[in-house]
Order: C-alpha cells, then sequence, then structure tokens
C-alpha cells in the first residue's frame, strides 16, 4: 500500500479557502462543512495548490520550523487523510 | 428589546414604485386569476399582490410570510374592502398545509439575483405541495446571464485604499478580502467588453437544484480592462410578459452583481474568458464562486487564471470555523447553563419578569443586573418567538 506522503493529490474543485494571517479555513462547497488549518496545514494546502507534493511540503516545514523529520511526517500523514476523508483532496 | 422586521416598510414601497417589474406582475396577475379561484403570495411582504389578487377576482387568498410587516395587510385589505377574502399566515411556507391547494402562486423571492437564501427550495416545496394540478407559477423562468464588464469607478473599492492609500499605509492585506466580495452594479451597455451570455435557465415549474455550476465563454469585443464579471437575471413572469436586469434596460430594484477580478486582465478584442460560475448555497446564503482564464485571441495562449469566491471575502477565524464543523465538540459552559435553566423555567404561567429575576438570583456573576437578565431572557425565547 502506498504511502500517503508519496502519493500524488490534487485540491477538489468543491474545496474553497480563506486565509488569514498564517491560518487557513477551508470549505467544502458539496457539504457546507468547514475545515480549519493551522500554520503546517496551510503550508501543506498551498503545496498542493501548486502542483507540489506531500514531500515538498515537509521540507518546507523542515526549513521553518524545530522540529525532526519523523515527527513532520507524521503530522502531514494526519492532516493528509483528515483532508482526504473530508474529500476536499483527491489523489492525482 | 423588540425584533424588528427584516425589510422596512420603505423598502417594500421601493419594490412597489419599481414600475417595470410591478407593471409586469400586474399584468401577469390579471391575466392569471379567474373569478374566484384560489391564489397564494408567497413570501407576501405586507402582502401587494394579495391584495391585486382579490381586485382581479380572486376567490382566496393566502397570503405567507414569516415577517411581521405582514401584520400590515390586514388593516389594507379592510380599506380595499377585502378583508372577507384574505387569510394570513405568518410563517414560513414550507410549513404550510393547505385546505385546498392554489391556482395561482405568485411571488417574488429573489435578491439581485434570483438564486436567494432558500427562494429555489421554496418554490419547489410550494409546487409539489401548496400548487393545483394545472395551476399557475408566477413567475415562470428566469435566466442568468453574464458579460465581461469595464468599471474603474465600481472597482474603486478592490483597489482603495488597499493597494493605493493617501496615508502612506500598506493595507495590501485586505486587497484579497475586497476583490472576492460581490458588488451591486447598475452598469450601463458602454461598460459591456463583452455579448452576454446564458449562464443558466432556472424555470420554477421545474426547477430542482439550488445551486448553479456553469461555464462560458466570453469574447471580448473591444480593448480594455476588464473589472470583472457582472450577473444579471431576465424574468419571464408568464407568457410573453417579463423585464431584465441586463445594461441598457430600466433600473429595477435588483441591479445587477459584478464579480470583481482580483487582477483585472487587459484584453484586445478577440481575447476570450473562459469563466466558471458557481453558486452554492451554503447554510442560509449563497456563495459566489467564479474561475477560469484569458485566452488570447492571437496565440491561443492561456493567461491571467483566477480562482476567487465570496467564501474568501470574509475574515473568518479558525475557531469560528471550527465550531460550525460537524466535527465539533461542544464543550459545556456557564452561558449554556443560563439558557438551559431559562428553557426550563417556561412553563406557560411564568413571566418574563420572574425567569429574569430567577436567574439573576442564580448567576450574580453572569448576570449582575436585572438589565442584563431580562435582555438574556428575552434574546433566547425571541428565537422562538414567531413559532
Amino acid at each position: 500500500m502506498t504511502d500517503i506522503l508519496q502519493a500524488q493529490w490534487r485540491i477538489s474543485d468543491q474545496a474553497i479557502a480563506n486565509t488569514v494571517g498564517d491560518e487557513m479555513v477551508v470549505l467544502h462547497l458539496g457539504n457546507g462543512t468547514y475545515f480549519g488549518l493551522d500554520p503546517v496545514g496551510k503550508i501543506l494546502w498551498e503545496a498542493l495548490a501548486g502542483g507540489q507534493s506531500p514531500a515538498d511540503a515537509c521540507d518546507t516545514i523542515l526549513e521553518r520550523y524545530d522540529i525532526d523529520r519523523a515527527t513532520a511526517e507524521q503530522d502531514l500523514r494526519q492532516f493528509l487523510g483528515e483532508l482526504a476523508e473530508g474529500d476536499l483532496i483527491l489523489q492525482a | 428589546m423588540i425584533r424588528v422586521s427584516g425589510y422596512d416598510v420603505a423598502s417594500y414601497g421601493e419594490m412597489i414604485d419599481c414600475e417595470p417589474r410591478m407593471g409586469v406582475y400586474v399584468e401577469a396577475l390579471r391575466r392569471a386569476i379567474t373569478p374566484g379561484c384560489t391564489v397564494i403570495d408567497l413570501g407576501a411582504g405586507f402582502g401587494v399582490f394579495a391584495l391585486l389578487a382579490c381586485k382581479f377576482g380572486a376567490g382566496k387568498v393566502i397570503a405567507i410570510e414569516p415577517d411581521p410587516s405582514i401584520e400590515l395587510l390586514m388593516p389594507m385589505a379592510q380599506a380595499n374592502g377585502c378583508a372577507d377574502r384574505i387569510t394570513v399566515i405568518r410563517d414560513v411556507s414550507t410549513r404550510y398545509t393547505p385546505e385546498h391547494k392554489a391556482d395561482v402562486i405568485v411571488s417574488d423571492c429573489r435578491g439581485t439575483v434570483n438564486l436567494y437564501e432558500h427562494h429555489i427550495a421554496t418554490i419547489r416545496d410550494a409546487r409539489e405541495r401548496l400548487l393545483a394540478p394545472g395551476g399557475t407559477l408566477l413567475p415562470m423562468r428566469d435566466t442568468l446571464r453574464m458579460a465581461l464588464v469595464r468599471s474603474p469607478k465600481l472597482y474603486r473599492t478592490c483597489h482603495y485604499p488597499w493597494r493605493a492609500n493617501a496615508y502612506g499605509l500598506d493595507l495590501s492585506a485586505g486587497q484579497s478580502f475586497a476583490a472576492n466580495t460581490e458588488l451591486k452594479a447598475y452598469l450601463k451597455p458602454r461598460s459591456l467588453l463583452s455579448a452576454p451570455r446564458d449562464l443558466a435557465v432556472i424555470d420554477y415549474r421545474t426547477v430542482v437544484e439550488p445551486n448553479v455550476d456553469s461555464t462560458v465563454e466570453l469574447v471580448a469585443e473591444k480593448d480594455g480592462v476588464a473589472h470583472g464579471l457582472l450577473v444579471w437575471f431576465d424574468a419571464e413572469i408568464a407568457e410573453g410578459l417579463g423585464y431584465s436586469n441586463a445594461p441598457g434596460q430600466p433600473e429595477l430594484v435588483y441591479g445587477q452583481m459584478l464579480l470583481p477580478f482580483a487582477d483585472p486582465p487587459r484584453l484586445k478584442a478577440g481575447d476570450r474568458v473562459i469563466a466558471r460560475f458557481r453558486g452554492n448555497l451554503v447554510d442560509r446564503n449563497y456563495l459566489w464562486s467564479w474561475d477560469g482564464k484569458v485566452i488570447d485571441g492571437q496565440t491561443g495562449a492561456a493567461r491571467n487564471p483566477f480562482q476567487q469566491s465570496t467564501f474568501a471575502s470574509r475574515v473568518i477565524s479558525k475557531q469560528a470555523a471550527a465550531a460550525g464543523s460537524n466535527l465539533a465538540v461542544p464543550q459545556p459552559s456557564v452561558r449554556m447553563q443560563i439558557d438551559a435553566d431559562c428553557l426550563a423555567m417556561v412553563d406557560g404561567g411564568t413571566d418574563q419578569d420572574g425567569i429574569a429575576k430567577a436567574l439573576m438570583e442564580r448567576y450574580p456573576e453572569q448576570l449582575p443586573t436585572y438589565r442584563a437578565a431580562l435582555d438574556s431572557v428575552v434574546s433566547l425565547l425571541g428565537r422562538y418567538a414567531e413559532d
């Protein structure tokens, strides 16, 4: 089974984002549910929106935050799982 | 604290004073009503269509309106000698079950465009439950239209003071919010950069889905900076009877809706804009989303991509959004307990004064004064006052 960190993802066209400072709120137009992203989640979202991979987002996070790679990857896996479960991102 | 109407009476007056609109509705009612028929005035306001229906010979008219403005109808009906034929239902129509279905249902629950709050769902419910077989729905059909426009004057709110101001301040963080805000417009034909295209035809006799998702190709017919996409509706109230909010038509109360471009593209005649327009009913209101790109008329190359939404027009905190999520786990608070106690004291005999005094005694820290306690009670119970 492919690690979701290695998979290619794209943002659903049902998802629209609202950014305030370093936080982001995403709305699923289809079901009207909201999803709040913290600064790390926002980095992931912006990477996917720009056609980058989760691995690229991980590198950005390691540059900006004082955390180890294993922790960053674990956080990203959780984020990706939640976003996919909410139909906000889709496998490309 | 007194709950007031969503519209003031002067606003209803403006709607009636809008002759191109009213003239068409009046003629449509005159044609649709047969002597003695039953008419429902849906979202009646203070009930001007109900009064007209009586004037044209309806035998029974039901005016349905949750807003307190409907209280004006019966005095007016008495003044017009038709009070015995009118029934007022001060409620939403989806909770109303009629004794007899209506031969004619007349309504105008639109906003700037015809997609407005629960308009579509209300019409659908009325059509399926309240209208007799073969009955007439007024309006019959609306067509949503779109064109490219240039309007530096209207676009000013998207540019100033965010990108330039006289105070030497960097306010650029606000620009994207302003540029994702829909604007009410009354533009003239000289503002049009392209011919209009149909976005959606909403036929009230068949419509089911409240959301719209439509893509159009708009071809620039002259050079200029495109400040946004102008959206409006053309109405057909009945066969051969309609009005339009298009630039160049007489100004109506509805106006037009401008969806601005965050970065207005400079177009040459022959350039094409591929625009996807979406209207999604979320909670009670429509969110508008517009995305697409410019295709150069000479080279065919794509440029100036845009992806915008009125969802991005408001500053929304992560906490507020989280509270609206179905995944949120509410935490108990003293404020909730006060409300729970308040509701528990509603027994059909205790007045608000008694409830307020009891709450003030139980929660002196949160409700230190009688005024604060009474406001709390009235505010909470006011939610149920119309039920």
